[in-house]
C-alpha cells in the first residue's frame, strides 16, 4: 500500500490532504460545537427568543465552520512551508511540492494525536486547564522533531544540515512562544 | 341533668372541632394562601416551609397546565404568592418583581432585601422559581431555601455585617437568561432603600438549586479549596463539598473556573463570570460519568408528592442550607473570609489554571533552547569533516522509463510489423 502511494504523488497528495481536514475537524470539533452553541444563542437572544435553534442546526453549523477552515488551512500549509520558509531559508535542494505534502502530513498527525489527548477532557476536567496547554505543546514538539529528521535526512547533507536544524528550531520557538506562552 | 348533660356535649364537640383544626391546621391555610395567590391578592398569613413548597408546587402546575390565554395570569399567580410570602418574611415592602425582556417573552426577577446601614458591601442569596411542570426539587425547594433563609435572617438583623440581596430568578431553565439579565442590567439598578449595588460590591453569592433529591447534598465554590467553602461547611454536618474534576465534562469553559463541568450551569453562574465569589447548594451523585442528578428533574415527574415519597426528610435538606448560609453571613469572621474569597478566586483561576502551565512551558522552551544549542554546535562540528554528497533522497519513487513508455525493438526486430526505427509509445 505505501510502495503504491509512494509511486503515486498525485493521489499521495489528495489523501492526505483530505486526510488534514478530517483530523483538523476531529482536533476541534469540541470548540466549534461550543462556539456554534454559543452563536446560535446570540442569535436567538437577538431575535426576542422566536427562533429556537435545534440542535442539528448547531451540529451541522460547527461542522461545516470547522471543515472550511480546516480546509483554508490545508491550503496555507504547505504554502506557507515552500514559500515562506524553504524560499526564505535558500533551501534549494529541496522538492516543494513533496515538502508541502511532508507537512500536511506532519500536521495531521498533530491534529489527531492533539485530538486524542482532547477526548481526555470530555472524561476529567483536571488536565483542562494545564491540558490545554502542554498536550499542544508536548505533540508539536514531537512533530517538529520528528519533521525534521524526515526532511533532514532526505533533503539535506551533513554540511547544509545545520543550517536546516537552525532555521527549523528558530520558527519552531518561535512558534511556541507566541502560541503556547504569550497567547 | 339535662343542662349538665348538654354542655358536657357542646364541650365534647368543641374539643373534637379544635382537635379535628389543629390535625389538619395546614390545610385551611394552604388553600387560603392559593386563593390569595391565584386571585392577586396579598396573602395575610406566613406560611411554614413546607406549605410554601406544597403551594408553590400547586401554583407551578396550575401554571404548567394553563392554556396560552390563562398561562399569563397563572405565571402572575405564582410570582405574587412568593413575593407575598417574601414581604411577609422580610417585614418590609422591599420585595418586587423586575421585568427583563419584553412581556410575553421575557421573565421576571423577583427581588428582596436586608438594608444594614453603614455598608456599601452586600451579599446575595438566590434561587430559581421558573419550573417545568410542578418543579417540586427544581426548583421550588431552592425557592423555600431562600424564603427560610429570609426568615432567620429577617430575625438576625442586628448581626448582619453587610445588605443582603434576595433574588428569585425566572427562565433558568431556558439558559440562566434570568440570571445572566439581573447581573447584566438589573443589579446595577437594584431598589430597596438603596439606588444600586456595584458589582464589585458583591462580596458572596449563595445559589440554591435543586437540593432535595439523592444521596448528597453538596457545596461547590471553587475548583480548589478555599476558605469560604470551610466556613460554610463548617455551619453544618449535612453538607459536603463537591468531589472536584469527577465525570464527564461539558464542552467548553462556560462557566469560567477554567475547566468544564456540566454541574455548574445554574444561577451563581453569571456573579462568578463578573468575579464574585459563590457557593452553590445542589443534591445528587457522582459516579463514575459524573454529576447525576434526581431522575426526575426537568421532567412533569418532578412533583411535590413524588418528592416527599422518595425524600421524607426532604425538609432537613432546606433547613441544612439556609441555616448554613444564615450561620455563614452572620459569622464574625465572615467579612475577612468574603473579602478574601475574591483575591483566592483570582489565584485559583488566574494564577493557577493559566498563568502556570504557560510559565511551565516557557521555563521547558528554555531548556530545550539551551539543548537546542547544544546540538547545533554539534551539527557544526559534524559539518566540519562531514559528507557534502547533494542528496537525493525522495519519498516518492521516480518511475522507470518502462512504466511509462513501451518501446518497439527497430526494424532489425524480426518479429515487427513496421518499419518505423526506434518509436515509443505511451502505456495506457
Amino acid at each position: 500500500m505505501i510502495n503504491k502511494l509512494r509511486q503515486n504523488y498525485r493521489l499521495s497528495d489528495v489523501l492526505v490532504r483530505i486526510a488534514f481536514v478530517l483530523a483538523y475537524m476531529f482536533y476541534s470539533w469540541q470548540e466549534y460545537l461550543v462556539t456554534a452553541q454559543i452563536a446560535m444563542q446570540e442569535l436567538s437572544a437577538q431575535l426576542g427568543y422566536t427562533v429556537v435553534v435545534g440542535n442539528a442546526a448547531v451540529v451541522l453549523t460547527a461542522l461545516f465552520a470547522s471543515m472550511l477552515v480546516g480546509a483554508i488551512m490545508m491550503a496555507v500549509v504547505p504554502l506557507i512551508a515552500t514559500g515562506i520558509f524553504v524560499q526564505m531559508s535558500r533551501f534549494y535542494t529541496i522538492q516543494r511540492s513533496e515538502y508541502g505534502l511532508l507537512a500536511n502530513l506532519f500536521f495531521t498527525l498533530y491534529f489527531v494525536a492533539c485530538g486524542i489527548l482532547r477526548l481526555i477532557n470530555l472524561f476529567t476536567p483536571v488536565l483542562l486547564s494545564w491540558g490545554g496547554v502542554l498536550f499542544p505543546f508536548i505533540v508539536s514538539l514531537g512533530c517538529v522533531i520528528g519533521f525534521y529528521r524526515v526532511t533532514s535526512r532526505l533533503y539535506f547533507n551533513d554540511v547544509t544540515r545545520p543550517v536546516y536544524f537552525r532555521n527549523v528550531a528558530i520558527v519552531y520557538f518561535v512558534c511556541a512562544l507566541v502560541f503556547e506562552v504569550l497567547l | 341533668m339535662k343542662k349538665y348533660l348538654i354542655v358536657l356535649l357542646a364541650a365534647l364537640l368543641t374539643l373534637l372541632a379544635a382537635v379535628n383544626g389543629m390535625a389538619f391546621a395546614e390545610e385551611p391555610v394552604a388553600s387560603d394562601g392559593a386563593t390569595n395567590a391565584s386571585d392577586g391578592e396579598e396573602p395575610t398569613v406566613l406560611l411554614d416551609t413546607a406549605d410554601f413548597i406544597r403551594q408553590l408546587c400547586a401554583l407551578n402546575a396550575a401554571a404548567a397546565s394553563a392554556n396560552v390565554s390563562e398561562e399569563a395570569s397563572a405565571k402572575q399567580a405564582v410570582r405574587e404568592f412568593i413575593l407575598g410570602q417574601f414581604r411577609l418574611a422580610l417585614g418590609n415592602d422591599t420585595p418586587i418583581e423586575r421585568l427583563f425582556g419584553q412581556d410575553d417573552i421575557g421573565g421576571y426577577n423577583l427581588e428582596a432585601m436586608i438594608d444594614v446601614e453603614g455598608t456599601d458591601k452586600c451579599v446575595v442569596i438566590g434561587a430559581h422559581y421558573d419550573a417545568i411542570g410542578e418543579g417540586a426539587n427544581d426548583n421550588a425547594v431552592g425557592v423555600a431555601v431562600l424564603f427560610d433563609t429570609m426568615k432567620r435572617l429577617a430575625a438576625k438583623q442586628s448581626q448582619l455585617p453587610c445588605d443582603v440581596l434576595f433574588v428569585a430568578f425566572d427562565c433558568e431553565e431556558d439558559g440562566l437568561v434570568g440570571s445572566y439579565m439581573y447581573v447584566n442590567n438589573q443589579l446595577s439598578a437594584a431598589t430597596g432603600t438603596r439606588s444600586g449595588i456595584d458589582i464589585q460590591d458583591v462580596l458572596v453569592m449563595f445559589n440554591a438549586d435543586s437540593v432535595a433529591l439523592g444521596d448528597n447534598l453538596y457545596l461547590m465554590c471553587e475548583n480548589k479549596h478555599t476558605d469560604l467553602a470551610d466556613l460554610i461547611l463548617s455551619k453544618s454536618q449535612a453538607l459536603t463539598e463537591k468531589p472536584y474534576a469527577k465525570g464527564v465534562t461539558d464542552l467548553a469553559d462556560n462557566f469560567g473556573y477554567g475547566y468544564y463541568e456540566f454541574v455548574q450551569g445554574t444561577d451563581h453562574t453569571p456573579f462568578r463570570l463578573s468575579g464574585v465569589p459563590t457557593a452553590s447548594f445542589f443534591a445528587g451523585n457522582f459516579d463514575l460519568l459524573g454529576y447525576v442528578g434526581g431522575s426526575e428533574m426537568n421532567t412533569d415527574d418532578d412533583t411535590f408528592g413524588n418528592l416527599v415519597n422518595s425524600t421524607p426528610d426532604y425538609l432537613d435538606r432546606v433547613y441544612a442550607v439556609s441555616g448554613a448560609i444564615c450561620d455563614t453571613v452572620t459569622d464574625e469572621n465572615f467579612m475577612s473570609v468574603a473579602n478574601n474569597a475574591r483575591k483566592q478566586l483570582i489565584n485559583n483561576n488566574l494564577t493557577f489554571n493559566r498563568w502556570w502551565p504557560s510559565l511551565v512551558v516557557l521555563g521547558v522552551l528554555i531548556i530545550l533552547a539551551v539543548f537546542a544549542v547544544l546540538y547545533y554546535r554539534k551539527l557544526q562540528k559534524k559539518a566540519l569533516l562531514g559528507n557534502a554528497d547533494v542528496k537525493t533522497g525522495n519519498v516518492f519513487d521516480k518511475p522507470a522509463a518502462e512504466d511509462i513508455f513501451s518501446f518497439d525493438k527497430g526494424p532489425s526486430d524480426p518479429d515487427s510489423d513496421d518499419d518505423i526505427d526506434g518509436i515509443f509509445t505511451f502505456k495506457k
